[in-house]
């Protein structure tokens, strides 16, 4: 018996330890040994969904540039001390008393960082043209210039500048483009379910009508409203949306995956969807609480939203917006029509047994992003449906590695109807990355680390950013003939959708002084959609309130914030 | 004269054996007094002071004022609601810590502690959960309850949504954990009872469940005590793994007070400035919290070991 228990002790033991060995993951960073003969800069860099791939190769040509420069009594050349992991900074605290000088980070609220005075000033740096070697320098645009005017507003403190932005991103809805070749997902010119009526999209063979029958076929205008461009055949409304998932399912598509345990993905989509709503002017209010709003839903005496007589939202007169006012843009009717939205993502709205829009595992804790990721790309590798629209960030394709041939492609949003057809799309950046200095940088290697932070800016490096992750710097740059042509057509996609006059991104923080002062209010994951202290998703108020409207939803936040 | 200085002599070693008395006593106290002054005075001080603090930054410049605002933002009428359904919560897993995991931990520890059929393997087998990292536990339990058992309960249960076996299947799992931990302190603590006051209840022809009421708990009452008062200490900071199981996102319906208080805090949900306001918003509870947990568990130990069994 003594022995049975021992050997059965053992087994469990063992299956443990493997099942440690199994979960654990090598890490094969080089461990770098100083170089006594060079000078040394250290570099943290928040190593995500992007990737470093892009960083060891701009570090690697910086150290050859600055091969014979002297920065150091009896030292000659630099030499890049990598520290690239998922490390998070946590506040300026956590820059003091650390050897890094060069950090690359992701969630940074530039003005904490500011005014716990931990950053250097870059003002120089920002004020001059870029570094492109040793003694040479770009002389096309300086390097303010090449800052976004929405990014420019925030960074300039009094004249002097702190950081600069490193990348933007969105949470997109991507889709597999052969996908929906082959099985015809796309609009057929001149086509819209604008005036279907319910029983319309209850009907089948009404729906089926307006695809494409041939990938060949001639497509509908997309959001744009204009044709031969690269959103033809997509949908333009959300009704055009609404019938899409619902020929979807007609054709054994699962419309959307998204990850379950992550759920400030969704937040992010349903912010870039008020906001491409709104437009960057009404939605810019947000980050000021100062301007004129004139997209303000009207309440009646009891918190009602009041409808016009054509069954309409009215909409209330313009209304001046400061501090006192702030809380009214909770009524901006771009929010209002996000969460039909939001809606859309969950039901198509039939009511029949099979009316569910996502794949069944997306609120499953355990379904991660990285599931999420492969069950999209991989359905028959995973015996399920193949999926329309993947939900997640900008720095998905990088991390799930995806082989160049594969063509995925992003969404523009669709318009709420007809009439906002071809109106400008307004996105939201979300992940607040910056580049910046340490403060305590000793003053004989600060201008090693300047060097480096102005190498970045050229356009070389910022195109050398986008060849490795198909997603862009945010900062004004173009890119050449050459890349475009290499670049995958998920990459092809985002730079369409950036490079578009009529798209302006706008960085999730607080701009104005009064904003600032309410920054804890300002959190991408709370503000829109709260009802009460925690956290709010739409998507998961609609799954908990199944009787939950659109407006009924709208009135229950304007109920928590007013 | 030689008595005298014999008595001198006996004086000075008398002396010199105090002196090193109170070197060892100082010796022994210094560290743990130390690691008092650091890690409870300091830091509590500072977090007392938070509890009254602005944080601004709005200009460009750190700016810290005093108020009341942090205490009088929990007494507004929609932070009771969210806290009232975690007090609830938090409320819940200490009356399952008390009534559920502490009877069941005491019988089985009784069970191993009498050596009954294949005790020694059960005690290994509960001790598991304890040896592997709760995170990894955390895994197998979502899998196994999301994908083996899902048919049972019609698709997947945890996750970021309200369903109705969620509080159930999480319960489950915190029971199990908090066996394993709590079996091993009651089995080394029933070692300490003498063979002979066993034998003796024997002799006498007790059954055994009258040597676990009258015999073994009034011998390890000291610990039972002791774990109560763990148990309502850790009311305000009991997590109950939503944290492992969820990150950011536990379905409001399930959260505790420790949980909603860590998850104010964290870094990646709310940045900066906000989490600076966040600290000090967090602080304040965690003062009030205090106010109210403290004299309860003080009381409640001092009512168990006035009115508890006696081992006379």
């Amino acid at each position: 018996m003594k022995n049975m228990v021992k050997i059965i002790s053992l087994l469990l033991c063992l299956m443990m330890a493997f099942g440690f060995a199994v979960g654990c993951r090598r890490d094969n960073s080089d461990d770098q040994k100083v170089n006594k003969s060079k000078t040394q800069l250290y570099v943290k860099y928040y190593n995500g969904g992007f990737g470093d791939e892009w960083l060891n190769q701009l570090c690697a040509e910086f150290e050859e540039m600055y091969a014979d420069a002297h920065f150091e009594e009896g030292k000659t050349g630099v030499q890049i001390m990598k520290e690239f992991t998922r490390g998070q900074l946590t506040g300026p605290n956590d820059m003091k008393g650390k050897p890094i000088n060069v950090y690359l980070m992701e969630n940074i609220d530039y003005y904490t960082y500011v005014a716990g005075g931990t950053m250097l000033d870059l003002t120089d740096v920002v004020n001059d043209f870029a570094v492109t070697g040793k003694d040479t320098k770009e002389t096309d645009k300086k390097i303010v210039n090449k800052i976004i005017d929405s990014y420019d507003e925030f960074l300039n403190v009094s004249g002097k500048y702190y950081a600069l932005p490193l990348f933007e991103t969105s949470i997109n809805l991507n889709y597999d483009i052969d996908m929906f070749e082959q099985r015809g997902l796309y609009f057929a010119e001149g086509k819209t379910a604008e005036d279907f009526t319910e029983a319309d999209f209850a009907n089948e063979s009404k729906i089926s009508a307006l695809f494409v029958n041939d990938a060949d076929d001639a497509r509908a205008n997309g959001p744009d409203g204009k044709p031969t461009t690269s959103d033809d055949g997509l949908p333009a409304t959300y009704k055009d949306f609404r019938a899409l998932t619902i020929y979807m399912k007609i054709t054994g598509v699962t419309p959307f995956v998204w990850n379950g345990y992550e759920t400030g993905y969704l937040t992010g989509l349903i912010n870039d969807m008020w906001a491409n709503n709104e437009g960057a002017e009404q939605m810019k209010l947000n980050f000021t609480f100062d301007g004129v709003a004139n997209t303000l839903v009207e309440l009646d005496g009891n918190g009602k939203v009041v409808k016009n007589a054509d069954g309409t939202i009215k909409l209330a007169r313009e209304t001046d917006i400061d501090e006192s006012k702030k809380n009214l843009l909770q009524l901006q009717k771009g929010k209002l029509d996000a969460l039909e939205f939001a809606k859309l993502l969950l039901d198509d709205g039939l009511g029949n047994k099979n009316s569910t829009n996502y794949y069944s595992k997306s609120f499953d804790s355990g379904f991660s992003n990285i599931n999420a990721q492969n069950y999209f790309l991989d359905p028959d590798g995973n015996n399920i449906d193949p999926i329309g629209f993947l939900v997640d960030g900008g720095w998905w394709y990088n991390e799930a590695k995806v082989s160049n041939d594969r063509n995925i492609g992003i969404l523009p949003l669709p318009k709420t109807d007809a009439n906002q057809i071809g109106k400008p799309n307004t996105k939201v950046s979300d992940r607040s990355s910056f580049i910046f200095v340490n403060n305590e940088t000793s003053t004989a290697v600060q201008p090693v680390a300047k060097a480096f932070v102005s190498f970045l800016q050229s356009d070389y490096a910022m195109e050398t950013y986008t060849k490795y992750t198909n997603t862009f710097r945010a900062m004004k740059y173009d890119l050449s003939k050459k890349t475009l042509d290499t670049m995958s057509a998920y990459g092809k996609s985002v730079y369409a959708t950036r490079n578009s006059d009529d798209t302006t991104v706008l960085p999730w923080t607080p701009i104005s002084q009064v904003a600032r002062k309410n920054a804890s209010l300002l959190s991408y994951r709370t503000y829109g959609f709260s009802v009460n202290t925690q956290e709010n998703n739409p998507l998961i108020y609609f799954k908990d309130h199944a009787n939950a409207t659109a407006v009924s939803y709208f009135e229950a936040i304007w109920n928590y914030r007013k | 004269m030689t008595g005298q200085k014999l008595n001198a002599a006996s004086a000075v070693k008398k002396k010199m054996s105090k002196k090193r008395g109170m070197l060892f006593y100082v010796t022994m106290i210094a560290f743990p007094l130390l690691q008092f002054v650091l890690f409870y005075v300091i830091v509590n001080f500072n977090s007392v002071l938070m509890a009254f603090q602005n944080y601004d930054n709005s200009t460009g410049k750190e700016v810290i004022t005093f108020s009341w605002d942090n205490i009088a933002y929990f007494f507004s009428a929609d932070v009771v609601v969210d806290l009232w359904l975690c007090i609830k919560n938090s409320l819940m897993y200490l009356a399952l810590n008390i009534f559920v995991v502490m009877p069941i931990s005491l019988l089985f520890s009784y069970y191993v502690f009498k050596k009954f059929h294949m005790a020694k393997l059960f005690k290994v087998i509960m001790y598991l959960p304890s040896i592997v990292c709760s995170t990894a536990m955390v895994i197998f339990y979502k899998y196994y309850i999301n994908d083996a058992l899902s048919g049972l309960f019609g698709g997947s249960v945890i996750g970021p949504i309200f369903n109705a076996y969620q509080q159930g299947v999480i319960i489950v799992f915190y029971l199990l954990m908090s066996f394993s931990g709590n079996i091993l302190l009651y089995i080394n603590a029933m070692c300490q009872t003498p063979e002979s006051v066993i034998e003796a209840a024997n002799i006498d022809g007790a059954n055994e469940g009258r040597i676990f009421l009258n015999v073994v708990v009034p011998q390890i009452w000291g610990t039972i005590v002791s774990l109560i008062v763990i148990f309502f200490a850790w009311l305000a900071t009991n997590q109950a793994y939503l944290f492992t199981f969820y990150g950011f996102n536990a379905n409001r319906e399930y959260q505790t007070i420790g949980y909603y208080l860590f998850n104010m805090i964290q870094d990646g949900r709310f940045t900066g400035a906000a989490l600076e306001q966040n600290y000090r918003k967090a602080s304040a509870l965690g003062l009030m919290l205090t106010l109210i947990v403290a004299p309860v568990t003080i009381l409640v130990r001092n009512l168990m070991l006035k009115y508890g069994p006696k081992e006379d």
